[in-house]
């Protein structure tokens, strides 16, 4: 299903007794970070920086990158993490990862960071009660890469994801490496052939890489009733990451750097993950924050499209990006029980499944966050549609990105956040102005004919009465024995 | 090379010792003819005090040889009673009789039910 | 005195010794300690606590003229030359399978640099792979040992700042020297220039660090006398008994240190030896 050519940008939708109001923050594609109130007012752009995502913290400061390295050398590597405050000024910053010298490039410290980091004080960087980021001090975590080598996986040149963690005064005081934990994630023979020979590779100068894991998100648990009942694997200082290109989301113990809970890569081995069912090029996965409905219970945005290493299929048949599905899931998942909790799937939206669920569907980026009443925003990033919706899964309020790029044409954002007023004091708290849905079927644009306006209609002898139909060229849920 | 031997009228422990109940109801410690043979000609044994105590699992003498220093691991809790005072000047009795004139030390054990391992099961063990 | 040899069968190092002996017509007595096993057992009975073992068991050959009991090649040999002259410079060899290493060109003490450059010589013409190290003092006679072709590994250790390098290393560092002992040491083909995070009795005689600050001020000095920020390094900790171990996460406040000065800084991973 495609989209309308013709359809309103902004805010569409908005319930304010419904929402848990506040400001937006989202990367608007080649323009900056822009932070807007419920009705899409901006109150204020930091123009030119490319936060992937971008922060909001107490005080009005803004968490960012200031842009990316050469892509003919490099796959997605942040030149720096940067804290700016309200009026763009740089007041922390980390670079210090890599010195390199591209050619044609003055020689630099980079970040390469990518995709996600964490400021102590805060686990997973949006509001959650009584812990709030600290913005003069403390260590920040940084999703990271470097290039490694690692015959076990493959013999090509990897681009691995790292885990730096930082001090205020920017400098590495713990680090994490993926590939050296390759044999912990539990990849079967035949996804390890695939992996070999190709391992997501990137035709990079002067050598190409493989793009192995994919990591794009990273937090930390934080404080959770898990590890409070004596479960060690949820240590409040373990990290939770999720790797898209091997539909797999896992816990890194932070004392020891071993993989101590996963989900993926494969999920069919137990009940449970059946009944989970294949979680696909996944994004965002975190857990619930304590103190937040849900705290304890991982979200995960399970994007669907394509992912994973497997042995060659029709849908895949190098055995690259094997799993496929058109549309997504937003699942919270119990993660002792290993069992969906909540969820906001094309069902819940409404869509007739199969035939309409790609309706819900964002193949890559996007992201979730849990709201204090309840309610979660989502983030369909590919094209740029940031919606909350309660728990009951009514959408009460929805923004649709006006900002469309110039190198990359489409209007996608990465991952948004909903920031309480609080944190952000250089504004004065804004009108709240509800916004009723249109009724899309009455409304046209100038030129076109309204609704009914309809020259002549005639009845035809022998018509029998409309119904649901289980023959719409596809299985439909229609079928399901259950009903 | 001759094939080792675990005689089945001992306990045996995975660390590669053995314990004999003597006559007056101590029991005699020593290492297996497995340990020996990898440990090469002992050149050196040093062993404990009469009166020490050493929990199960815990290594009570080091032997050496020319190539390594290996702990011994003692199979049963207990006091040690008596030393082999002739491995001072003939530790290479360890090689030459593991099972008998080679044993390290004699000791009162805490509790002579403690979980050991049958000479087939060590001999299992050490031929996987 | 007499002198008493204890060796292994097919011991490269102890075949060294005696040919060095025999060369210069001093007379000794061998036992292997397999063939002559009563005679080396009792020996090492006796002498046990002055006897040391390397990871994979005693070090062969075993010297000893009645005097002193000498162990390794690369000091029996320096014994052989000098006395205890060349102690300073000459130690342990923490390297095994034909490598030789303890070989400390910078510690040379004046007067001794024919009997050092002789003791190198005989060490790689003998059979043994031998890595030199130089703390960047005496470059004018690690380019004289450079030049005989007889060293297989060149290994530069930055052992502290230039403030602390007399407590440290047991002399001043000059910077012209130091930038020449780096281009010796570059100019060789298997190279590796250290940051040592060294370990030293300090004030009142304690042992201590060297700090990660003070690592990034002999990483300056090495900047101060190459002018080379890229210079690769990497920064590796001396272990010592009496403190706790330093080593993975860390060194990362040592390499952040040095990375502000020297930008390609590394830590060495154990699988790269």
């Amino acid at each position: 299903m495609g989209h309308p050519t013709i359809y309103p940008t902004g805010v569409t939708v908005y319930d304010p007794e419904k929402c848990w109001n506040g400001l937006t923050i989202f990367q608007a594609q080649e323009v900056g970070a822009v932070l807007m109130d419920m009705n899409g007012r901006e109150v204020n752009v930091w123009k030119g920086v490319l936060g992937m995502p971008n922060k909001i913290f107490p005080g009005g400061y803004l968490m960012t990158s200031r842009g990316r390295r050469d892509g003919k050398f490099s796959v997605q590597d942040g030149i720096d993490v940067v804290q700016v405050d309200w009026e763009g000024k740089v007041v922390w910053k980390f670079d210090q990862n890599e010195f390199i010298e591209d050619p044609g490039y003055e020689g630099r410290w980079i970040a390469r960071y990518h995709h996600d980091f964490q400021r102590e004080g805060n686990p997973v960087g949006y509001y959650a009660p009584g812990m709030e980021p600290k913005t003069d001090s403390g260590n920040t975590l940084v999703l990271a890469h470097r290039n490694a080598r690692n015959s076990a996986i493959s013999d090509k040149q990897l681009l691995d994801d790292l885990i730096l963690e930082v001090n205020w005064e920017g400098e590495i005081v713990w680090e994490w490496n993926c590939h050296e934990h390759f044999e912990e994630f539990g990849f079967r023979e035949g996804p390890k052939n695939t992996l070999a020979r190709n391992p997501n590779y990137r035709p990079t100068k002067p050598e190409g890489m493989g793009d192995w894991m994919h990591i794009n998100s990273m937090s930390v648990l934080g404080p959770n009733k898990w590890y409070d009942a004596g479960d060690q694997r949820f240590h409040p200082d373990n990290i939770i990451v999720d790797g898209r290109e091997a539909n797999i989301t896992f816990i890194i113990d932070k004392k020891s750097g071993k993989v101590v809970w996963k989900l993926g890569p494969d999920y069919d081995s137990t009940p449970e993950l059946k009944a989970i069912g294949w979680i696909i090029g996944q994004h965002h996965c975190h857990m619930i924050p304590a103190g937040l409905p849900g705290a304890g219970n991982i979200l995960i945005f399970d994007n669907g499209g394509w992912g994973g290493y497997d042995v060659p299929n029709p849908g895949s048949p190098t055995g690259v990006k094997a799993a496929l599905r058109d549309y997504s899931r937003v699942l919270e998942i119990d993660p002792v029980a290993m069992k969906i909790v909540w969820q906001y799937t094309p069902s819940e939206a409404g869509f007739l499944f199969p035939m309409d669920s790609n309706r819900f569907y964002s193949p890559f980026i996007s992201g979730m966050q849990r709201l204090p009443n309840g309610n979660t925003l989502i983030t369909e990033g590919s094209d740029g549609r940031v919606f909350e919706v309660t728990p009951d899964h009514k959408i009460v309020w929805e923004f649709i990105s006006p900002y469309w790029g110039k190198h990359v044409p489409m209007n996608m954002t990465y991952r948004a956040y909903r920031v309480p007023y609080e944190w952000v004091p250089q504004v004065k708290k804004p009108a709240e102005t509800p916004i009723k849905p249109l009724d899309v079927f009455s409304f046209r644009v100038p030129g076109a004919a309204a609704l009914g306006d309809r020259a002549k209609e005639v009845t035809v002898d022998g018509c029998v009465p409309y119904g649901g139909s289980n023959a719409l060229c596809v299985a439909s849920v229609d079928d399901d024995d259950k009903k | 090379m001759s094939e080792l031997k675990y005689p089945d009228d001992r306990r045996y422990h995975a660390e590669h010792l053995w314990a004999k109940q003597a006559a007056d109801g101590s029991w005699v410690i020593g290492i297996t003819d497995f340990a020996q043979d990898q440990l090469g000609e002992v050149i050196f044994i040093d062993l404990p005090e009469a009166g020490a105590h050493f929990k199960q699992g815990i290594s009570c003498a080091e032997i050496e040889s020319a190539k390594v220093v290996s702990p011994a691991i003692v199979p049963l809790s207990g006091a040690v009673v008596e030393v082999n005072a002739a491995l001072n000047d003939t530790p290479e009795l360890v090689n030459s009789d593991p099972y008998g004139q080679g044993w390290l030390i004699r000791i009162k054990a805490d509790d002579p039910n403690e979980a050991t391992i049958t000479a087939a099961q060590y001999k299992a063990q050490v031929e996987a | 005195m007499s002198i008493t040899l204890y060796t292994a069968p097919n011991c490269l190092r102890c075949k060294i010794v005696k040919e060095f002996l025999a060369k210069r017509g001093q007379g000794y007595t061998a036992y292997d300690f397999k063939e002559d096993k009563d005679i080396f057992n009792n020996y090492y009975r006796a002498n046990r606590s002055s006897i040391y073992r390397n990871p994979e068991g005693v070090e062969f050959p075993i010297f000893d003229d009645g005097n002193v009991i000498k162990q390794g090649t690369g000091e029996i040999l320096a014994y052989l030359l000098s006395g205890r002259v060349l102690e300073s410079c000459v130690t342990r060899s923490e390297l095994l399978h034909g490598w030789i290493s303890g070989l400390n060109v910078s510690a040379c003490p004046a007067g001794q640099e024919e009997n050092f450059s002789t003791l190198i010589r005989v060490l790689a013409k003998g059979g043994l792979t031998v890595q030199l190290r130089s703390d960047g003092r005496r470059s004018d006679l690690l380019k004289t040992i450079l030049d005989e072709g007889t060293v297989s590994r060149m290994v530069l250790d930055i052992v502290a700042p230039s403030r602390l390098y007399p407590t440290v290393a047991g002399g001043p560092i000059d910077l012209e020297d130091l930038n020449r002992s780096i281009s010796l040491t570059r100019s060789h083909a298997d190279h590796l220039i250290r940051i040592v995070v060294s370990a030293y009795a300090g004030e009142g005689g304690a042992m201590t660090r060297i700090t990660p600050a003070e690592a990034g001020e002999a990483a300056q000095m090495v900047l101060d006398a190459c002018g080379n920020r890229m210079l690769p390094v990497f920064v590796e900790a001396a272990q010592n008994a009496g403190l706790e171990p330093l080593e993975g996460q860390a060194l990362l406040p040592y390499r952040s240190k040095v990375r502000n000065v020297l930008v390609k800084a590394e830590i060495r991973k154990p699988e790269a030896h």
